[in-house]
């Protein structure tokens, strides 16, 4: 089904990649990294590559806590100071203040940090504003990177003209600039159903949204819900939920560009109503108050086993695969999010990607560079998927057979990233203000305050009333 | 201060990074903005109930831990821990508390037989009622600490005068400990109302001013203007707006009530 408005949204992964494709593309990069796959620094013979180059510096992280990031990191820290002779500090601060931080590091004379992580929806915020170094350099120099590191070809073509490129010129994502690459972890949303509950009421997996709720509703029986979201008043309520199913339904989210000053919402459209719908109709085979629910408690739900089906970053609910945390853990699926008859299901695509700030002197930048090559590399990626379950940022770990062994959501979360699509209003600084009006909104639809129709008509007229005062649209 | 001040009349261009002059263009927005009017009313009503009810909870508290009874020291030392608690965290706990397929509110008020209690955070109907609830559970402490100290350390030949005279408990309360104790009570009550005027914390924790804004107060339109959305300036108004009220608001309360008696 096609907005109102036109043709579905396009980015630079718009053609989907199947499974066979994606696992043809993994299997050729994990060829060429696995000759990586004891670290960065065993490279140090090939070529003039020498970690140990700036031996004797420190080099200062800057990351998000609370989604275990800076775990990996800190367990090798004492292995990068063996490797590269470079100490390691890493800060980890809640999103809010680690974004509130970003803001005047970057703009102080000289930044604290060395290196720092970007939130996805952030990007054309800071790297927009021209305030990291240019990686083109680095990458090609010889001296200065592995001959292992395989940049670009192991990282999905969408996630780097998402938190890798970027066209400060023209203040748009993609192009040919390096600025970030991605880490430390990436993701996008995929389903997780429970095949022993779809097996016994002789349900198939749903492959539209028209099956999903058909599906919730017939096993919202014996104490168990046909399905959870995240309904809050939250932006991930946009995100993860709404999106999903106005993109996979067709949904064109904007029209226009910000620089024409024509940049006009689609809120009002018939898919948008639409996807509200369907979320209210789910909200009735949710668990109670669902309309309170955030990530924690719809995964808790889910792992609990009091519910048969679930949208969600592979990133956060990999771990209902645990069975030291889940009850369910032998029991549960994961698939590509539904779509419609004409169209497939296309995930927001999420992500972070670390960059140099522009204000360092350069023998920092080059340090900066080498503990950054190390923990984006092939060996690392691995580690941190392995260890703590964050979605990779490279189709190398997505396609590792042992991993897969381990953890058989990663071939449908690596899928999920090739064939992810960006927000589109992740390209102007008022993405979070958009999205926190219109979260606010559907909340609002969802625990039966107002109808979909009426939540969509408010929430394209904050939009509009944003984007006018913002100067995108006149 | 200053700095704020100054901001409160520019806006951040985060991707030129520059400050570009509005004049009174963030105050005139403010103004005619309708979630600012709504915030109003809720952080009224919020600091109206809740410090209504914690005066009226602290001070009884007071008077009845006055009395010496056995057990007090323990009762009294439990009662002051939820003031020490940070309010992120008060507010963590009790969404917890209040999580309607497991919280453990719900169960308790199911064994009283309340079968179906509303869902007290997801329904624009309960949710500021139970934010206030939250904050009474949480500042109640503090108006009984401040106003038990002034109350032990009241003469008490003057109450043991009063009993002699044939006063009853009632009258001695009325009469001769609220009078005395009555400049600790408007100073915790300033204290509390201004700390509620400014609440952000619990907001912060328990519903994100949610759902809808009926849960937003001004020091959190101020903080999501500021920090989510990166309006510094439109923030710094707000928060200019805030001190001002703050400010007329309680000169005026502190005319209206008489701290010291002059007869």
């Amino acid at each position: 089904m096609k907005d109102k408005v036109g043709a579905p949204a396009t980015d630079s992964s718009d053609n989907g990649v199947n499974r066979r494709d994606f696992l043809k593309v993994g299997a050729t990069a994990a060829a060429v990294a696995g000759a990586s796959s004891v670290g960065m620094a065993e490279s140090a013979s090939a070529a003039a590559y020498n970690p140990k180059k700036f031996a004797g510096t420190t080099v200062k992280i800057l990351l998000v806590d609370g989604e275990r990031d800076q775990e990996g990191i800190k367990d090798k820290i004492s292995y990068i100071q063996k490797t590269h002779g470079i100490k390691v500090e890493v800060t980890a601060l809640a999103l809010g203040a680690q974004l509130e931080k970003i803001q005047s590091v970057l703009r102080a004379s000289t930044s604290e940090y060395d290196i720092i992580d970007n939130l996805g929806f952030t990007v054309s915020g800071v790297v927009g504003g021209g305030l990291f170094t240019k990686l083109n350099d680095y990458i090609a120099n010889k001296e200065l990177t592995a001959p292992t590191y395989n940049y670009p070809a192991d990282f999905p073509a969408g996630q780097l003209d998402y938190t890798s490129r970027y066209d400060v010129a023209n203040n748009k994502f993609g192009g040919k600039d390096v600025y970030l690459i991605p880490g430390i972890h990436s993701g996008s949303v995929i389903m997780f159903y429970r095949k022993d509950l779809l097996s016994a009421a002789g349900i198939p997996v749903p492959k539209s949204w028209d099956d999903y709720i058909d599906a919730a509703r017939k096993l919202n029986t014996g104490g168990v819900s046909g399905t959870t979201m995240i309904a809050a008043n939250d932006v991930s309520l946009i995100l993860v939920d709404w999106y999903a199913r106005f993109a996979s339904m067709g949904g064109k989210l904007m029209s226009g560009t910000p620089g024409a000053k024509n940049y006009k919402p689609n809120l009002n459209g018939s898919t948008a109503v639409r996807a509200v719908q369907h979320m209210i109709d789910c909200a009735e085979v949710s668990p109670k108050g669902v309309g309170s629910f955030g990530f924690t408690e719809s995964v808790d739900a889910f792992s609990r086993g009091d519910v048969a089906l679930m949208l969600c970053w592979s990133t956060i609910a990999g771990s209902a695969f645990n069975p030291e945390t889940s009850k369910v853990a032998s029991k549960i699926g994961a698939v590509q999010i539904p779509g419609d008859a004409n169209t497939t299901g296309r995930p927001i695509r999420g992500g972070w990607g670390l960059g140099i700030p522009k204000n360092l002197p350069k023998k920092r930048k080059d340090a900066a560079w080498m503990v950054m090559q190390y923990i984006t590399s092939a060996s690392f990626d691995k580690y941190q998927m392995d260890n703590f379950q964050t979605d990779p940022n490279r189709r190398s770990t997505y396609a590792d057979a042992a991993l897969n062994k381990k953890y058989p959501y990663l071939k449908v979360a690596g899928q999920a990233m090739e064939n992810a699509k960006m927000l589109d209003v992740a390209l102007i600084p008022e993405c979070f203000e958009l999205v926190g009006e219109a979260a606010r909104e559907f909340n609002l639809a969802i625990i039966g305050s107002q109808t979909a129709k009426q939540a969509c008509a408010n929430a394209q007229a904050s939009w509009e009333k944003i984007l006018k005062r913002a100067g995108h649209l006149a | 201060m200053l700095y704020s001040l100054g901001i409160s009349f520019f806006e951040f261009d985060r991707v030129a990074g520059k400050w570009n002059f509005l004049g009174l263009g963030n105050y005139k927005e403010i103004l005619s903005d309708k979630v600012f009017w709504s915030s109003i009313l809720v952080t009224g009503v919020m600091v109206g109930v809740a410090l209504i009810v914690e005066v009226v909870a602290g001070v009884s508290l007071a008077i009845f831990f006055g009395q010496k009874l056995r057990g007090s020291k323990f009762v009294r030392a439990i009662l002051i821990t939820p003031m020490i608690l940070n309010p992120v965290v008060v507010g963590l706990m009790w969404r917890a508390l209040l999580n309607p397929q497991w919280g453990l509110f719900n169960w308790f008020i199911g064994l009283i037989g309340i079968d179906s209690p509303p869902i007290w955070l997801a329904d624009p109907k309960w949710s500021l009622w139970t934010l206030i609830f939250v904050d009474i559970w949480q500042w109640t402490p503090f108006i009984f600490v401040v106003v038990f100290a002034r109350y032990q350390a009241l003469p008490t030949d003057v109450f043991e005068s009063a009993r002699v005279d044939g006063a009853s408990p009632l009258k001695i309360i009325r009469y001769i400990t609220l009078p005395l104790v009555s400049s600790a009570v408007v100073f915790a009550a300033i204290f509390r109302g201004i700390d509620s005027f400014r609440t952000f914390d619990l907001v912060y924790g328990l519903t994100f001013g949610g759902p809808g804004r009926s849960t937003t107060t001004l020091s959190f339109y101020s903080f999501e203007n500021g920090f989510v959305y990166y309006r510094y300036g439109f923030a710094s108004a707000l928060s200019y707006i805030m001190v001002i009220m703050a400010t007329i608001g309680f000169s005026v309360l502190l005319k209206w009530i008489p701290v010291r008696r002059n007869h």
